[in-house]
């Protein structure tokens, strides 16, 4: 058995699929992913938490493989010891203290007592829970309880770092503060960073794959998505009386509402004549990725 | 009314049914474990305040159950419906499957060539199911915890062997047995306050 | 194994902020108290009294004597009172089983059939038993085959009477004499040195309530993951479902000791002071010993079945299953409270005193507590079973169980 800093950083899904009773969350899913921060963007129901759970080893695929660091999935303790897991709606018990939370997750991640009391403080450091020791989980903020989420998923130095949807929900500053503590952490590690906030991605993944109903309908880079958007963003300022119009034959990426007029990015393959005033726009990741999912799934 | 009729429904076919079922199936299996042919009064009390009235505690406690959730609690509480509303339908409900489950279990009785005094068992079956829910209820109410729900009203029941008539006079619950049905009008008052309060205590 | 203990600490330390924990305690030793109350002494008797009382007997002319007299004025009345769980179950024979009755009995009695029938028919109601003329059986019948043959008897009634051979004794009533007398108070003095009577009493009620109330408590922690939202990062971690699940177990039993040894102190001081009183130094350990043997294999089956059905089934699953569980064994027990063991969760004893009974019954209380011993350790591995299938399954058990072999590939 290979020690865990001779494996190799990579996960590794073959054809995999999961079945919920009839329904298929997961299809035939072949995917790579390397160092570094790995977005996953999809609409939600897309199957993103599914796949996470199943590179945790926390839920069991139909047929398949799944190798983390050379490990397969049919090795759930292994995979375990290397992977940290932020769930979408992580809480802790109430009534523990964020030190004792802390102490508890790191008791089942398997560290001794010593190991515990030198990164639990800086771990709490890191997330800016230095003061809140003390403090219950049930007094905490949405945004505190986050940043206990990823100190806990992090204690055990993991490999794999899976952290779901954890923006949600945040104010502006954390969000952006969430974001540079991974992208901090994603240096040596692999960090999958799944979301359905497109910001979050633009902001710190350079590799990302789109899910659309249980497939992988989009894997690459960032810069691919975006040049694949090029020459199909477009803006235009119209009258507000124009806006109903506009969305009937347009898909609308952004609209700015100015007194009497309306300023809007859209997407187009061609925009006819009468849009003569569109000026084409630089695509950012919002508008390639609903171009993306309107040329493969159409408009919801 | 549709919308009572409505919210009703929600609460029997989302949360309510299993506690039904498991009064039912109680009820239906004490053949298996008592007699209950040809008893007199003092047997058929027996089987009556001592096996039967536990259902009372199984149709009353999951009142508060379908609310547990404190995102659902909030929610529900910025609808218009005022939320105390919602709960006497629920618990008009549990009356109503009670009643009806024990009339069936009396006319059962009847049927198997038991003898006792009907109207007044069925009625000392009810106060004593009524009051073992009650408890129940204040329990939940006040301290938000299920099993703890069930457990206080359990608890009551088990100290009424014993010493339990010394202790508790007229609200010791097997007081049919020892052919007395006057006090269950003790226990029926008591069991509807104690469901009242907790309900106003839930009323936000 | 240090991490083990660190759990167990942990949720020892969290019981103790729980409400549900000092909820669960204080019903426990209330209970107790309440039922317990000032049990009674066991008086050293005064020669000469008119009466010491009735008890059984195991005598087997006696037993043989007073079991078929009452059974022959059973089978006239036709009324027989049967216990089979515990409630009372009047039984009614017809005419086919009262004839099967009468062939099994000519095979001891020197009567065939149609003779013991109109033996039964000409017994006079109005006549005292005393009175009436006694048959004897054979001779050459044996205690072993009048037992076997009343189990055959018991059979036709249905099961559960006291003409089943254990029971045969409770049919028996004879005086008790002086010597009996002194007898039950020299043992209650020398062998149970008096806390061990007490002991026992204190054993019957707690056995009573640790055989529910340890269902919440148990019940609350395996709901506790679900509704702390932490099911799903405690399932990602590391540590092994074994060492997970064994921890919150050994906790629970741990807290549970608690209202075990605060209710003891009740009837300790009892019996210091009927120590002191007479003069005769008691056995302080008398309570944690049979604690230990009696009372924790209770709280073992209780809290491991709650774990496992909690798990398998949900919380009020478990609730309602194991409150009927209890019933059913408090009334197994009914019919007889002063030695009631066979394969009951609650075994009883509730009297001070009887020691010979208590020395009758000790090899079947150790068996019924190594079966509880052992029904504990299969509910327990299950558990854990049952907990790692979930944490590999997205915590669903049910739908990958039942519905697996349905899936489309």
């Amino acid at each position: 058995m290979q020690k865990i800093e001779e494996l190799p950083n990579r996960i590794v899904l073959k054809n995999v699929n999961k079945y919920y009773g009839k329904k298929q969350v997961l299809s035939d899913i072949n995917l790579e992913i390397n160092t570094g921060m790995f977005g996953l963007l999809g609409r939600n129901g897309a199957g993103k938490t599914t796949m996470m759970k199943a590179i945790t080893s926390i839920l069991s695929i139909e047929s398949g493989e799944i190798n983390v660091c050379n490990i397969s999935q049919k090795n759930p303790k292994r995979i375990r010891e290397i992977v940290g897991y932020l769930p979408q709606d992580f809480s802790m018990y109430p009534n523990m203290s964020v030190y004792e939370a802390m102490d508890y997750l790191g008791v089942l991640s398997g560290l001794d007592k010593k190991s515990r009391q030198k990164k639990i403080p800086e771990l709490l450091e890191k997330v800016n829970l230095q003061e809140n020791h003390h403090t219950k989980v049930k007094a905490m903020s949405g945004g505190m309880k986050r940043r206990l989420g990823i100190a806990q998923a992090i204690l055990h130095d993991p490999r794999v770092l899976i952290v779901d949807e954890p923006t949600a929900g945040l104010d502006p500053e954390e969000r952006v503060r969430f974001r540079n503590l991974l992208s901090e952490i994603a240096k040596d590690r692999i960090v999958i960073l799944s979301t359905h906030i497109v910001g979050d991605i633009e902001a710190t993944c350079e590799k990302i794959a789109i899910m659309e109903e249980g497939r992988i309908v989009f894997d690459g880079t960032v810069s691919r998505l975006l040049e694949q958007a090029r020459g199909k963003i477009y803006e235009v300022t119209i009258s507000r009386s124009e806006i109903d119009e506009m969305k009937q034959n347009y898909i609308i990426t952004n609209m700015l509402m100015l007194s009497a007029e309306a300023k809007i990015r859209f997407i187009a393959e061609n925009p006819e004549t009468s849009m003569k005033a569109a000026v084409e726009a630089i695509p950012n990741v919002e508008d390639a990725y609903m171009y993306f999912m309107h040329r493969t799934g159409g408009d919801r | 009314m549709k919308r009572y009729f409505y919210i009703a429904k929600e609460y029997i076919k989302n949360h309510y049914v299993f506690h039904l079922v498991a009064a039912i199936i109680i009820c239906m299996i004490s053949p298996l474990f008592m007699g209950t042919e040809n008893l007199n009064a003092v047997m058929t009390a027996r089987v009556l305040e001592q096996y039967i009235s536990l259902i009372g505690i199984i149709l009353f406690v999951p009142i508060f159950l379908p609310d547990q959730d404190i995102e659902i609690r909030n929610l529900i509480r910025s609808k218009k419906e005022p939320v105390i509303r919602i709960k006497i339908i629920r618990l008009l409900e549990e009356v109503v499957a009670l009643a009806g489950i024990v009339t069936v279990y009396i006319f059962y009785l009847i049927a198997s060539h038991c003898s006792f005094p009907v109207w007044n068992y069925w009625f000392g079956t009810v106060s004593t199911c009524i009051f073992l829910g009650g408890i129940g209820i204040l329990t939940y109410a006040l301290i938000d915890n299920p099993p703890i729900a069930y457990a206080i009203p359990l608890l009551y029941y088990m100290l009424c062997y014993g010493s339990g008539e010394k202790y508790l006079g007229k609200f010791y619950l097997f007081s049919m047995s020892s052919q007395t049905v006057s006090d269950k009008i003790y226990l029926l008052a008591i069991g509807i306050s104690m469901m009242f309060f907790g309900l106003w205590m839930k009323r936000r | 194994m240090s991490k083990f203990i660190d759990l167990i600490k942990m949720e020892c330390k969290e019981m103790l902020r729980s409400v549900t924990f000092y909820i669960v305690i204080i019903c426990i030793v209330a209970f107790f108290i309440l039922q317990y109350g000032d049990a009674e002494s066991v008086q050293k008797p005064e020669k000469g009294k008119v009466t010491y009382g009735t008890e059984n007997t195991f005598d087997h002319a006696i037993t043989i004597q007073q079991s078929l007299n009452q059974l022959l004025q059973n089978i006239e009345a036709n009324r027989f009172t049967t216990y089979p769980v515990g409630f009372y179950k009047e039984v009614v024979l017809n005419d086919m089983q009262k004839e099967k009755i009468y062939r099994i009995l000519a095979k001891i009695l020197p009567m065939n059939a149609k003779e013991i029938k109109q033996y039964v028919k000409n017994q006079d109601d109005n006549q005292e038993p005393s009175q009436r003329k006694e048959i004897k059986v054979k001779e050459t019948v044996t205690y072993e085959q009048f037992c076997s043959t009343f189990d055959e008897i018991d059979h036709v009634i249905g099961g559960g009477s006291d003409y089943r051979h254990e029971r045969l004794y409770s049919n028996t009533s004879v005086p008790v004499t002086y010597e009996n007398a002194m007898k039950n108070y020299n043992d209650f003095i020398n062998k149970d040195h008096i806390s061990g009577a007490y002991a026992r009493l204190y054993c019957d009620y707690m056995g009573i309530v640790l055989a529910i109330m340890p269902i919440f408590l148990a019940v609350t922690r395996m709901l506790k993951d679900k509704r702390a939202k932490a099911q799903d990062v405690i399932y990602a971690k590391k540590t092994s479902s074994a060492i997970i699940i064994l921890s919150r177990y050994v906790s629970i039993l741990i807290m549970l000791l608690i209202p075990v040894i605060l209710a003891s102190f009740h009837p300790l001081f009892q019996s210091i002071y009927i120590g002191k009183r007479n003069g005769v130094s008691i056995d302080y350990l008398a309570f944690i010993k049979l604690a230990l043997l009696w009372l924790f294999p209770t709280i073992l089956f209780v809290v491991a079945c709650s774990f496992f059905l909690s798990e398998l089934f949900g919380g009020l699953v478990s609730i309602l299953i194991q409150t009927m569980y209890w019933v059913l064994s408090i009334f197994a027990s009914s019919n007889n409270i002063v030695g009631s063991i066979g394969k009951n969760l609650i075994p009883r004893f509730n009297k001070v005193g009887e020691y010979e009974i208590y020395a009758r019954i000790f090899q079947e209380l150790i068996l019924n507590r190594l079966l509880y011993v052992f029904l504990s350790i299969i509910f327990i591995i299950a558990t854990i079973l049952i907990y790692d299938f979930k944490r590999k399954d997205g915590g669903r058990c049910h739908e990958a169980l039942f519905l697996h072999s349905k899936r489309i590939h």
